[in-house]
């Protein structure tokens, strides 16, 4: 449904760019979710942007790769363009619920307004679909709903707007950027469910950004770990939590603190992230690799098939489970 | 809503109230007399008294206070010492000019500021910004008075398009064709005021373009001249809608140099004259009226904003 092959997005000058993602590559098939995880920074909202079309300008730019939704090249259409040459399913919604809607405009005109752009239909037909899209995702009294402003409603509530008029497109794919992250636990809960559910109902690909690891869990069929604008590892939601390949992904789970984890301190990975431009030859972990080695320093890893779907970004992999 | 206009008016009279004493007090305190100007140099005491005691200048400061706010209370503004005549139709005399040229200039302000700042605001970072951007300083840096005489001689003096001086009512011989008097004098004053809501709308549309929901609409695939008409411009108006109030004041003192240099009959040269004559009924009286037209503007300024804003309680 959604192919990824290779994306790269830079800043600044043309001549000396510096890559803030660099060669990702995944897909998504119909009805499945692919988490993309990673720390602050490493890239993964630069990534959803660049594949929804809505990188700020000016600002970064696709230099390389494609991006293909059922085979069509759109890597360089904004989605206006997108709807003109009838490539336009696939919508995106947003980290702040509070802030991603027009505060001066009603919600049914805020939904009905993306309705028409891909029905076509206008006024009370538009009116009605919103509607119709409100009760989709479960709105608590859709129509009154319609003629209320956005700062009247919740933050779960606003998310569900958000998601209703995403819906508006009839999406192939969905690009959720960490939805839940500003809403309470119970709420997030909330909307994970709906996700999970409308990506069944309407056969959606979703692509989950998130820098939580408890969330991935719940939700993702598929899981693309992240790390200074590089896929370092993809696999089945279980073989990675089972069986973290990379030592990254070990030590984002030996971070998470679980219920037998007591009132000992976590452990932490040492180091910071490298800024762009400082990444040199070798693996871009190397510094804070806990199972470093000489090779590593100086030869950019290969991009190795240890398990069926599942891939590392190491020359090193690891070979056990989850470390106790 | 209508609460709110009550409770407006309630503190409105209160401003009022303070106005027309720091008016009165100042006045007075000026050096100056206009039985004096009335009289001139040759006037005897018994003369100057008798003309004080007519006009009760001769009376304590707090009565004549007192004595004018009861007048005032009865729509009565008093008579003008130089005229000869009811200061409430010197007023009207001068109100109409000054009337036409503050909604001449407001519009050419709305004309002018509003979409040459959104289309600086959408071609930002080009020449095309940096030319408009430019400009617009140069004019908000130029007195108002300089561009008035520019204005005179290009297009009065060489071209003859325009009037120079001066304003025949509309309602005497020429009608509505008498606007013309009024292009260059409420152009010069709309110069700078209009420069300076170019670069609030350009600055505010930037502002409101960078907001998560403006990326929400383009999300949704809409066109990019109908994210800017439906999302940004609106919410950047909100800004610009209140700087209006702030250029309405500016208006005020302004229209004095500008009535000043194309010779209108307007309000801002009578205070200018009676000021010099110290013609006090007058002085009050117009200060008092352009206290209530400023006191009105914001508040028509402030019911705006709970049109273009749902947030906005009236309270």
């Amino acid at each position: 449904m959604l192919s990824v092959h290779d994306l790269t997005v830079s800043i600044g000058p043309e001549t000396a760019p510096l890559d803030i993602v660099a060669g990702v590559s995944f897909d998504i098939a119909k009805g499945e979710i692919l988490g993309l995880v990673g720390e602050s920074g490493c890239g993964k909202s630069m990534t959803s942007l660049a594949v929804m079309g809505l990188l700020p300008q000016p600002g970064p730019r696709v230099r390389a790769g494609r991006v293909l939704l059922e085979g069509s090249d759109v890597t360089q259409l904004q989605p206006w363009q997108r709807v003109e040459a009838g490539h336009g399913r696939m919508a995106m919604i947003f980290q702040e619920p509070m802030t991603s809607l027009n505060p001066v405009r009603r919600i049914g005109d805020q939904i009905a307004e993306a309705v028409k752009v891909h029905d076509g239909t206008s006024g009370a037909a538009a009116l009605l679909r919103a509607r119709e899209l409100l009760e989709l995702v479960r709105m608590p009294d859709p129509a009154m709903q319609l003629s209320a402003y956005p700062h009247q409603l919740s933050g779960g509530q606003r998310q569900r707007v958000m998601i209703a008029i995403a819906l508006a497109c009839r999406p192939q794919v969905l690009i959720a950027d960490e939805p839940t992250t500003a809403l309470d636990v119970t709420i997030q809960v909330q909307i994970l469910g709906l996700l999970r559910e409308l990506c069944n109902r309407l056969d959606m690909a979703i692509l989950f950004i998130t820098h939580d690891m408890g969330v991935i869990a719940q939700l993702a069929d598929r899981v693309a770990v992240m790390y200074a604008g590089r896929i370092v590892e993809t696999a089945p939601v279980e073989a990675l939590f089972d069986r973290p390949r990379h030592h990254y992904t070990r030590g984002l789970m030996d971070c998470m603190p679980s219920r037998n984890s007591g009132a000992r301190r976590l452990p932490t990975i040492s180091g910071q992230p490298p800024a762009p431009g400082t990444v040199g030859a070798g693996c871009v972990f190397a510094s804070r690799c806990a199972g470093v080695r000489e090779p590593c320093r100086v030869a950019s890893p290969p991009r190795t098939g240890v398990a069926n779907g599942h891939e590392v970004l190491c020359a090193f992999p690891l070979n056990g489970g989850v470390a106790s | 809503m209508w609460s709110y206009v009550l409770k407006r008016a309630g503190t409105t009279a209160v401003t009022l109230l303070a106005a027309s004493v720091i008016i009165f007090a100042f006045i007075h305190v000026v050096p100056g007399d206009p039985i004096y100007v009335l009289l001139g140099d040759t006037a005897t005491p018994d003369q100057i008294d008798a003309l004080r005691h007519q006009f009760g200048l001769d009376r304590p400061i707090i009565v004549q206070y007192l004595t004018w706010v009861g007048h005032v209370l009865e729509g009565d503004l008093g008579r003008s010492i130089f005229f000869q005549a009811p200061v409430l139709s010197v007023i009207a005399d001068g109100a109409e000019t000054s009337a036409l040229l503050a909604t001449m200039t407001m519009i050419w302000v709305t004309i002018i500021g509003v979409p040459i700042g959104m289309i600086a605001a959408v071609r930002h970072g080009t020449w095309l910004d940096q030319g408009l951007s430019g400009g617009a300083m140069l004019m908000a840096s130029i007195p108002t008075f300089w561009v008035g005489l520019y204005l005179i001689l290009i297009f009065a003096a060489w071209l003859g398009w325009f009037p120079s001086s001066g304003y025949p009512s509309i309602f005497e011989g020429g009608g509505a064709a008498n606007l013309r008097y009024l292009v260059l004098p409420s152009l010069a004053l709309a110069a700078p005021n209009a420069a300076l809501i170019l670069r609030l709308t350009r600055a505010s549309m930037l502002d409101v373009a960078r907001e998560d929901y403006v990326r929400t609409a383009r999300a949704k695939g809409i066109r990019p001249w109908q994210v800017v008409r439906r999302h940004i411009l609106r919410n950047a108006l909100l800004a610009v809608v209140s700087a209006f109030g702030f250029t309405f004041a500016a208006l005020l003192s302004e229209a004095v140099v500008t009535e000043t240099v194309f010779a209108l009959p307007g309000i801002g040269r009578l205070v200018v004259q009676s000021i010099l004559r110290r013609d006090y009924p007058v002085i009050q009286g117009v200060i008092l009226v352009i206290v209530v037209v400023y006191l009105l503007v914001n508040l028509i300024v402030d019911l705006s904003y709970r049109l273009l804003d749902p947030r906005v309680e009236l309270q």
